[in-house]
C-alpha cells in the first residue's frame, strides 16, 4: 500500500512537472525548426517597407476632412473615434520652421511590442509586417507601453457594425475591430495580397507615400516605380528614432519644404 | 525519525533524476539551433580540413572566403582556398557577354545591352550598352539605362546613366535585384540635335540567390539561453514537491504512532488480564 | 462551553477568536463584504460596456488597476521576507507575526492576480496566457514567478500551520460545527506531535525557507521588468528591478505592524505582540525607509542631470507639473515624517509606529505605484500628442477599492478559523507555556 502511493505520487509529481514543461519545451524548439525550414526552402517573399517623401507631404492642408491617407483609413478599418493609423502631424523643424510628417506603424524588424507580447499576438508575417491576431490578443495592452512610437490604441468599447466591409476578419484585414483588444495599422496586408496598393498610398494626393518590396529593390507610388536603394540612398533617407534600434521600416526622404507645405517661419 | 531516513533519500532520489532530465534536456535544445555544417561537408577536401574556420573567423560572422562563396551562390566551384574566385568573368566588347536585342534609331543607332556570362541577383554587375551607327561606334552618347518592372503598376524604372566611349560603350554599376529569375532591361539613348532616340531592350537570366534582405541580428549570448529558466523553475517546483511529499509523511508517520499506542495498550491490558 | 472554561490554557486567547470574534470584526467584515460586491458590481458593468467605463485612454492606457497591482505584489514581500530571512539568520524574535505576514503574502498575491485580470481587455482569454504563453515576454515570467511564489507561500503558510490546526482539532473539535471539525482533522494531517513528525516538519519547513527566498526576490525584479523592458521615461533604467525590491520589503514591513497593531488592540494580544516586536520591526522600517530613500534618490538623479528629452518631461512633471502635489507628498509623508516619527524618542512607540507604517503604506501606493505608472504614460513620445490626461472613473475607484478590500477581507477570514499567533513555535520559544502547552497536546 505505501509502495503504490509512493509510486502514485511520483507518477503525479512527474506528470505534473512535464505538463508545466512541455508548451514551454516545444517553445524553445520552435524558432530553430522554423529557421531551419526558411533556410532550406530559401523562399523568396515580398518584404514591404514604406517610403515617405516629406518634400511632397503637405498635410493635404485645406481639405475638410483632414489628410486624404487618414481618412482613408478610418473609412476601410473603422477605428474608434480619434484613433488614427496614420497621424500627419506639424513637425518642428530647426530656425523655426514646421514641416508636415505622417505617421503610420513603423513595421519594425526588431519591434518591440512583437517582443513583449505574452502570447504571440502580435508578429511578423512573412512579408515582415507587424500584425495583430485580435481572436488571440488578451487586452494586457503591454505592447502599447513597449511602442516608443505610440502608434498602437485599444479597442475600448464595441465599435460601431461598419457599414462597408470587403472580407471576413483576419490579422490583415481587422475589420470590425474587436472589443478589448489593440488595433494598428497593417500595411493593407489585405489588398496587398489580393493585388491592390495600401490605401493611403492610393489615396495621397501628392504622391507622396511610396511603399515597395524590399527584397526586390523596388518602390511605387502607384505613379511612378523606383529603386528603393536608390532612392534612399541619394535623398539622406533616415528613419523616425532609429537610434532605438527598433529597425524600423518607413523610411523618410527629408528636404522638407522644397515642393509644398513649406512655412519657413511659424 | 530513523524510519523516515530510507525514504527521504528515495524522494531525493526522485529529484535529483527530475532535475538532470531537466539540465539534460536544457543543454540538448539550444545545441540543435547552432552547429550545423552542412556546407562543409559538400566542401572538396583540400578545403575541408580547415573545419568551422574555412568561412567563419567566429560563428556566424563570415570571413573573405565565406563571402566569396555565398557571393559565388553557396558553391565551392571555382573558388581558391585562398578566398575569392579564381577567375572573374569579364565582359568586355561583345565577348562572353549575353547580348539583348538591338532596336533601330531612325538613322541606323543601335543600342546593344550586355551583361557578364552570369549574372547573380543581388551581386554588384557592369551593364553595358553598346551604341552604334551603321556598325562604327560612337562616342559621347549619353545612354539611359531602366529596368522593366511591375510592383501593381508596370514601368521602367531608372537605373543610371553613363557617356559612351571611343568604342561606343556606355557602362554603369548594377545590382540586379529581380525575383522573377530573369530581368528585362532597357537602355535609351535620348533624341540630341543631330540624332533621334534610340533604345535596346533585352532579357537576361538571373542565377537566384536566397533571400537578400536578412533578418535583424540578434544578441547572442554564449552558454546562457531560455534552458536556464527551465532548470531555476524546476528546481524550484521540485523542492515545493519535496516538501509537500515531506508534509504527507506527517499522516503516515501519525497513523504509526496511533497503532504504536493501541498495540501497546492491548499488550498492557494482556498482561493485566494474565 | 464548560469544557473550554474547566481547562484553562495559555494558548485560550489566542483561540478566542477563532470561535467569538466579536461583533466589531463582524461588523468590519459586513462592510468589507459590501464593498467588495459593490466592485463586483462595477467590474460586471466593465465587462459589459468595455474599459471604456475607465478613465484610461490610448496615451495613458493603465491606471489605478496596474498601479494597485504593483502595490499588491509590493506588500506580498513580507511573508517571506519577516518568516524566511529572519528565520535563515537564527532570528526568533519575529515568531509571533511570521504567520501573519505569511497570510498577508498570500492574500495580496490573490489581489494582484485579481487587479491584473481586472485591467485586462478581455479577461475571458485569460487562458491564452498558459496555451500561447511565450517565453520572451515579461509578463510571462511574471506568470510563471507569481505562480510559484503564491504556491510556494501556501505551502510555506500552510506547514507551520499544521500543529495549530491539531490543536485548534483537539481543542476545539468538540465547539465548532462537525463540517469545520472535519476541516481541522483533514488538515492536520494526523498530527500527533511524535518526534518523527516534528522532524518531517522541521525538515520542510527548512527547505521552503530557504527556496521561497529567491523566489520572492524574482518576483519582485521580474514585475519591475515588465516596465523596465519598454523604452519609456523612468521605465527604461536598470535600477528598477532593485529599487522594486527594496520598496517591497518597506511596504511589506509597513503593512505588518499596520495588521499587527490592529490584531494586538482588537482581540488582546499584548502578551504575545510585546514591545520587543516593535522594537525590532520599527529598526527594521528605519532602515529599510532609509534605503528606499536612497533608492529614490538614486533613481532620479541621472535622469534629473542629463535632461534626455522625455526624462525632463517626467521629472517636470512629477517635480513641478502635474503630479507635483503627489510627488511631493510621497517624499516629505513616506520618507521625512515616518523617520521623524520613528527618530524622536517621544513618538518612538506602539502609536508612532503604526502612524509611520499607514504613512508608509499610503505614499507607496503614490510614489512606487501610481506614479510609477501614470506620469510616464504621460509624457507624449511623439510630436503629436500632449501631455496625456487620466482621471479615475467611479467604476474604476469601486474596483480598486474592491481589490484592497477583498484582501482585507481574505486576511480577516483566513484568522476567523486559524489563530493569528503561531501557537506552537511560540510557546516554543517561550518557555513555560511552552510546556504547558506540549502537555495539552499530549493528552
Amino acid at each position: 500500500m505505501p509502495t503504490s502511493r509512493r509510486g502514485f505520487l511520483r507518477g503525479l509529481g512527474m506528470a505534473g512537472l512535464g505538463l508545466a514543461v512541455s508548451p514551454l519545451l516545444a517553445r524553445l524548439g520552435g524558432p530553430a525548426t522554423e529557421a531551419l525550414a526558411a533556410s532550406e526552402k530559401k523562399k523568396l517573399t515580398r518584404q514591404w517597407v514604406r517610403v515617405v517623401d516629406l518634400k511632397k507631404c503637405d498635410g493635404c492642408e485645406g481639405r475638410k476632412t483632414g489628410p486624404a491617407c487618414t481618412e482613408v483609413c478610418r473609412s476601410t478599418y473603422h477605428p474608434l473615434e480619434g484613433q488614427e493609423w496614420i497621424k500627419v502631424s506639424r513637425v518642428e523643424g530647426e530656425g523655426g520652421s514646421s514641416y508636415w510628417m505622417p505617421f503610420p506603424c513603423m513595421h519594425c524588424e526588431n519591434a518591440p511590442c512583437v517582443n513583449v507580447c505574452p502570447v504571440g499576438a502580435s508578429y511578423h508575417n512573412e512579408n515582415g509586417l507587424v500584425l495583430i491576431d485580435h481572436r488571440r490578443c488578451i487586452g494586457c495592452r503591454l505592447c502599447m507601453a513597449a511602442c516608443p512610437y505610440q502608434r498602437r490604441y485599444f479597442n475600448w468599447k464595441e465599435a460601431e457594425p461598419p457599414k462597408n466591409v470587403f472580407a471576413e476578419y483576419s490579422p490583415e484585414y481587422p475589420v470590425p475591430p474587436i472589443k478589448g483588444t489593440v488595433a494598428k495599422c497593417v500595411f493593407c496586408a489585405h489588398f496587398l495580397e489580393i493585388g491592390m496598393p495600401t490605401m493611403c498610398t492610393g489615396a495621397c494626393p501628392r504622391g507622396a507615400l511610396y511603399f515597395g518590396d524590399k527584397e526586390r529593390d523596388v518602390i511605387t507610388n502607384t505613379r511612378e516605380v523606383l529603386s528603393l536603394s536608390k532612392t534612399l540612398a541619394e535623398n539622406n533617407a533616415f528613419r523616425y528614432k532609429e537610434e532605438l534600434g527598433t529597425e524600423p521600416r518607413v523610411y523618410y526622404l527629408p528636404g522638407h519644404g522644397q515642393e509644398s507645405g513649406r512655412e519657413a517661419r511659424g | 525519525m530513523v524510519r523516515g531516513f530510507p525514504y527521504s533519500r528515495r524522494m531525493e532520489a526522485v529529484i535529483c533524476i527530475l532535475f538532470g532530465l531537466v539540465v539534460a534536456l536544457g543543454l540538448v535544445l539550444p545545441s540543435v539551433a547552432m552547429a550545423r555544417p552542412e556546407f562543409l561537408s559538400r566542401a572538396p577536401a583540400n578545403l575541408s580540413s580547415r573545419g568551422c574556420n574555412l568561412c567563419h573567423s567566429q560563428v556566424p560572422s563570415l570571413n573573405d572566403f565565406g563571402q566569396a562563396f555565398k557571393q559565388n551562390s553557396f558553391s565551392f566551384a571555382g573558388l581558391t582556398d585562398q578566398g575569392g574566385r579564381s577567375e572573374t568573368p569579364v565582359a568586355t566588347g561583345g565577348k562572353g557577354a549575353v547580348a539583348g536585342a538591338a532596336t533601330q534609331g531612325d538613322k541606323g543607332l543601335q543600342v546593344k545591352l550586355m551583361l557578364p556570362a552570369e549574372v547573380v541577383r543581388g551581386e554588384k554587375t557592369g551593364l553595358k550598352a553598346w551604341v552604334t551607327a551603321g556598325g562604327e561606334p560612337v562616342d559621347g552618347e549619353q545612354v539611359r539605362f531602366y529596368e522593366e518592372t511591375d510592383l501593381f503598376i508596370g514601368g521602367r524604372m531608372y537605373l543610371g546613366e553613363a557617356t559612351t566611349n571611343a568604342e561606343g560603350m556606355a557602362e554603369i554599376d548594377y545590382w540586379p535585384m529581380a525575383t522573377e529569375g530573369e530581368v528585362k532591361l532597357v537602355a535609351q539613348v535620348a533624341a540630341g540635335a543631330d540624332i533621334p532616340a534610340a533604345e535596346g531592350a533585352a532579357t537576361f537570366p538571373l542565377v537566384a540567390a536566397g533571400p537578400l534582405v536578412e533578418p535583424v541580428a540578434r544578441l547572442e549570448v554564449p552558454f546562457l539561453g531560455g534552458w536556464l529558466v527551465f532548470v531555476l523553475v524546476g528546481a524550484v517546483w521540485a523542492i515545493y514537491l519535496y516538501s509537500v511529499y515531506s508534509a504527507l509523511q506527517i499522516r503516515r508517520l501519525g497513523r504509526e504512532a496511533v497503532e504504536e499506542k493501541v498495540a501497546q495498550a492491548r499488550q498492557e491490558r494482556r498482561y493485566a488480564s494474565i | 462551553m464548560g469544557k473550554m472554561a474547566r481547562k484553562a490554557k495559555a494558548e485560550d486567547p489566542l483561540l478566542a477568536p477563532l470561535l467569538h470574534p466579536g461583533w466589531g470584526y463582524n461588523l468590519v467584515v459586513v462592510i468589507l463584504a459590501a464593498l467588495v460586491a459593490w466592485g463586483i458590481y462595477s467590474w460586471a458593468g466593465q465587462l459589459r460596456q468595455g474599459l471604456a467605463v475607465t478613465g484610461m485612454r490610448d496615451q495613458v492606457f493603465w491606471g489605478l488597476y496596474i498601479s494597485t497591482f504593483i502595490f499588491f505584489v509590493s506588500i506580498s514581500l513580507t511573508g517571506t521576507f519577516l518568516s524566511a530571512v529572519l528565520r535563515v539568520t537564527g532570528n526568533t524574535w519575529q515568531v509571533p507575526v511570521t504567520r501573519l505576514a505569511e497570510v498577508i503574502t498570500g492574500a495580496a498575491l490573490l489581489g494582484a492576480a485579481a487587479m491584473i485580470v481586472v485591467d485586462m481587455g478581455r479577461p475571458d482569454r485569460l487562458l491564452n496566457v498558459f496555451i500561447y504563453g511565450r517565453i520572451q515576454s515579461p509578463l510571462i515570467w511574471d506568470v510563471i514567478a507569481i505562480t510559484s511564489y503564491l504556491v510556494g507561500s501556501l505551502i510555506y503558510l500552510y506547514l507551520p500551520l499544521i500543529p495549530d490546526i491539531a490543536l485548534c482539532r483537539d481543542r476545539l473539535g468538540q465547539v465548532v460545527s462537525p463540517a469545520r471539525r472535519k476541516l481541522y482533522t483533514l488538515l492536520a494531517l494526523g498530527w500527533q506531535d511524535t518526534p518523527a513528525q516534528r522532524e518531517r516538519l522541521e525538515k520542510a519547513i527548512g527547505a521552503m525557507t530557504v527556496t521561497i527566498i529567491p523566489v520572492a526576490v524574482s518576483v519582485h525584479s521580474v514585475t519591475a521588468w515588465i516596465y523596465a523592458m519598454t523604452i519609456r521615461p523612468g521605465w527604461n533604467s536598470t535600477i528598477l528591478a532593485p529599487y522594486f525590491v527594496a520598496s517591497a520589503f518597506l511596504s511589506g514591513v509597513a503593512m505588518v505592524i499596520i495588521f499587527m497593531s490592529v490584531y494586538r488592540r482588537a482581540f488582546h494580544l499584548e502578551n504575545y505582540i510585546t514591545p520587543l516586536q516593535y522594537s525590532k520591526l520599527g529598526w527594521l522600517l528605519l532602515g529599510l525607509t532609509l534605503a528606499y530613500a536612497y533608492f529614490s534618490f538614486a533613481e532620479l538623479l541621472p535622469g534629473a542631470y542629463k535632461l534626455e528629452e522625455h526624462e525632463v518631461g517626467l521629472l517636470s512633471l512629477l517635480f513641478t507639473g502635474g503630479q507635483a502635489m503627489l510627488f511631493w507628498f510621497s517624499i516629505f509623508g513616506g520618507i521625512v515624517i515616518p523617520v521623524a516619527l520613528m527618530c524622536w524618542p517621544k513618538t518612538r512607540n506602539v502609536a508612532g509606529l503604526t502612524i509611520a507604517s499607514i504613512l508608509i503604506i499610503v505614499t507607496m501606493w503614490i510614489k512606487k505605484s501610481y506614479l510609477l505608472v501614470v506620469p510616464t504614460l504621460q509624457v507624449p513620445l511623439m510630436p503629436f500628442f500632449t501631455l496625456g490626461q487620466y482621471s479615475p472613473t467611479l467604476a474604476e475607484w469601486t474596483i480598486t477599492i474592491a481589490g484592497i478590500a477583498g484582501f482585507i477581507l481574505v486576511v480577516l477570514l483566513f484568522f476567523r478559523f486559524f489563530p493569528v499567533i503561531t501557537v506552537w513555535e511560540v510557546t516554543e520559544t517561550s518557555g513555560d507555556s511552552g510546556r504547558e502547552f506540549q502537555f495539552s497536546l499530549r493528552a
